[in-house]
């Protein structure tokens, strides 16, 4: 539509707060998406995803901090003046509109002549792989067509930012992944600038050019998928994006055969992704493999150790190996763990301890805050 | 649809032949063969006994009273005791009370049903914006009853309060403005108290199942408040609204209790009051009194069949 530089649709959060009533929802959010960029913001239910979307789509008014598209403020911008194209979780379709006239009803609102419109319709519900179905009503589509009907018409009108609110969450297994493919092809195809919400770290890590994690309100992690999953930069992102086995360590271990022990102490906790950790059998190994779960490709492994956290639960080590590897792990075997290349994230014994006081102090002072506040703590609080 | 009685499609295998499983785009009108065929095969099934009780409660009260009626409505007592078939009946109907009384009802009906369809509609609107549901059900309970209510009961407690010597017409003054209750005013404010529970029971599932993701998609794509209600709110209302206002006609037309409490007979006519009347004469009279009611059965199919159309509008995208 507009003829306009690269650089200008750019999204900016700045400083970003919401607060309802006393729950502080957002707390001082700053995230840009670049021109161009898909970032999914990731985190579990009432962590802030759908609130910070919201407050971009112009649905929710930050408390505090600023808006930005292409570095024009929209903090103050009623939604329907914004631009921005949005797809919701579900049911969005105008029930009593045809698929052809859902697709248009942007351009209807900017009127857009009728033969113009037709045709934008058709070609967006082509890309979208619906052109048969334009004259249906949405209720005789399926679920996963609702949604791409849904992505047609927030496409129609160009918009130069999408944000997507969950927009998968509703569909099977298989759907999902289609979708989701589909999505992020027509997204580069475009050009277009959008934020993906989603609680499903797979769905995160798959579509993404960056990850945005998110608890508390606050942003704990923001970078390339791999880099989240490789190098978790908190405790909290190490267990929520990906399958993790916390163990103790000395100060001085750099690898190879570790022994079983709880974090807490003098030990640091090591953060070990299932693929650096191997199990290997030995008559005197501190483990025994607990399960075997087949799941095509890989089998996961579970071991636990009699050594116990600090809340009494046995340690549970958690590694996957090819079909072939997994016969010599079958569940009552002794293993020892091992770990092969540097664990996905170490937190020294003094880290924990400053984290630990912290979270003592932030306790005391009984703010609100220490819910989104510094990495560490959570974990070691535990 | 205009060719909708020729044979079924050949896509439809030959058991289902007859129109059954017909997809919307073709299903068969109302006189088609293919309509017909199907229902016949309907009924031969088995699952045909269960309709049994209902057949028989619509028999007895419902179709054997309305042949009597039209009958004796139909039949003609000539000056020697000998009798015919005619519209003689209907013919009393043209001039005097009962044409007034036919009038009047319409008339009140349609007033009375109108004020309680927009104040219902506004009513049921707001509520549906506090978006609570403890609220919708409170709400939901409390209409059925109050829509329900009437009868000898509802227009005593009008007269009390707003007869002539009622409690609010005296405060309010009311009797300075000309307004008296024992008029056809009156019986369009005393229907309100059930008409606008019959509105708002019938509107605010509608209003509540306007979805949040319908008006923030209409905000994303460009789209204003107006907008939205113009092409999205009210459309999908609006079936409900015009089944509501159409319901609300149907109760006030058949009212009798309360308006034969408020009005008494011959003050004000109306169909159900001068049927009443004519029951407690001798002669013809019941003739007379039975083609009334034939032609308020008739208002009210016509009324029904408006009803049951706009039904089917909805039906069309809700499946």
């Amino acid at each position: 539509m507009n003829a306009t530089t690269p650089a200008s649709n750019e999204v900016t959060l700045e400083g970003v707060s919401k607060a309802f009533g006393p729950t502080t929802v957002l707390q001082d959010l700053d995230l840009t998406i670049g021109a161009g960029e898909l970032v999914t913001v990731l985190g579990p239910s009432g962590c802030g995803k759908t609130t910070a979307l919201r407050i971009l789509a112009g649905f929710e008014k930050p408390t505090d901090g600023r808006v930005l598209v292409g570095g024009r403020e929209l903090t103050q911008v009623p939604p329907n003046r914004r631009g921005i194209g949005m797809v919701f979780q579900a049911y969005s379709l105008f029930p009593n509109m045809t698929v052809q006239d859902n697709v248009e009803y942007g351009l209807r609102v900017r009127k857009v002549d009728r033969e113009k419109r037709r045709r934008t319709a058709q070609d967006m519900l082509e890309m979208c792989g619906l052109g048969e179905f334009a004259l249906r009503f949405p209720a005789q589509l399926s679920g996963g067509q609702q949604q791409r009907v849904a992505l047609a018409r927030a496409l129609a009108t160009q918009p130069e930012v999408v944000l997507l609110d969950e927009p998968l969450s509703a569909l099977d297994a298989i759907v999902r992944v289609q979708i989701r493919e589909e999505i992020r092809r027509l997204q580069q195809q475009l050009g277009i600038t959008t934020m993906f919400v989603t609680h499903d770290q797979e769905e995160a890590l798959a579509i993404a050019d960056r990850v945005a994690v998110l608890r508390g309100g606050v942003i704990e992690q923001i970078d390339v998928p791999r880099a989240v999953y490789q190098n978790p930069a908190t405790e909290f992102v190490a267990r929520f994006v990906g399958s993790v086995t916390e163990l103790g360590a000395a100060a001085d271990y750099q690898g190879g055969r570790l022994p079983v022990r709880a974090p807490g102490g003098d030990l640091d906790t090591l953060f070990i992704r299932p693929e650096d950790l191997t199990l290997v059998p030995e008559p005197d190994g501190d483990c025994t493999v607990v399960s075997q779960i087949y799941t095509g490709e890989r089998t996961t492994i579970r071991a636990s150790s009699q050594e116990r956290d600090a809340e009494g639960n046995p340690l549970e080590l958690i590694t996957s190996v090819s079909a072939a590897e997994a016969a010599d792990l079958t569940p009552g075997t002794r293993v020892s763990p091992y770990v092969m290349s540097s664990p996905a994230l170490r937190v020294t014994a003094a880290e924990r301890h400053v984290a630990e006081r912290e979270a003592a102090l932030e306790a005391g002072e009984g703010g609100l805050r220490a819910a989104g506040a510094a990495s560490v703590q959570a974990g070691a609080a535990r | 649809m205009t060719q909708a009685g020729a044979a079924p499609a050949p896509t439809q295998s030959g058991a289902e032949q007859g129109g059954a499983a017909a997809s919307p785009a073709q299903r068969p009108s109302l006189f088609s063969r293919a309509r017909w065929q199907g229902v016949g095969s309907a009924l031969r099934s088995p699952a045909t006994l269960s309709l049994l009780p209902l057949s028989l409660v619509l028999l007895l009260f419902f179709i054997v009273p309305i042949v009597g009626m039209a009958i004796i409505a139909f039949t003609v007592t000539a000056e020697d005791g000998s009798t015919g078939v005619g519209l003689d009946n209907f013919m009393a109907l043209t001039s005097g009370s009962h044409s007034a009384a036919i009038v009047n009802s319409v008339q009140v009906s349609l007033v009375g049903s109108t004020i309680a369809a927009v104040i219902g509609t506004l009513t049921s609107f707001c509520i549906s914006q506090i978006r609570s549901e403890k609220l919708d059900s409170v709400v939901a309970v409390f209409t059925s009853v109050l829509a329900n209510d009437g009868g000898a009961p509802l227009a005593f407690s009008f007269i009390v309060t707003l007869g002539n010597a009622g409690v609010v017409y005296g405060l309010l003054n009311l009797g300075d403005t000309g307004f008296s209750l024992y008029s056809w005013q009156g019986l369009v404010v005393m229907y309100q108290y059930f008409l606008i529970p019959t509105m708002i029971m019938v509107t605010l599932p509608t209003f509540v199942g306007l979805r949040k993701e319908w008006r923030e998609a209409n905000a994303a794509l460009g789209g204003s408040a107006p907008t939205f209600w113009h092409r999205v709110g009210l459309p999908i209302a609006m079936p409900a609204l015009l089944g509501g206002w159409i319901l609300c006609f149907g109760a006030a037309f058949a009212t009798h209790a309360s308006a034969a409490v408020l009005i008494g007979a011959g003050g004000y006519p109306l169909i159900p009051l001068n049927i009443g009347a004519l029951l407690g004469q001798a002669g013809d009279s019941q003739q007379v009194a039975m083609a009334l009611g034939v032609t308020m059965v008739a208002i009210a199919v016509i009324t029904l069949f408006a009803f049951n159309r706009l039904q089917r509008r909805s039906a069309r995208w809700m499946h």
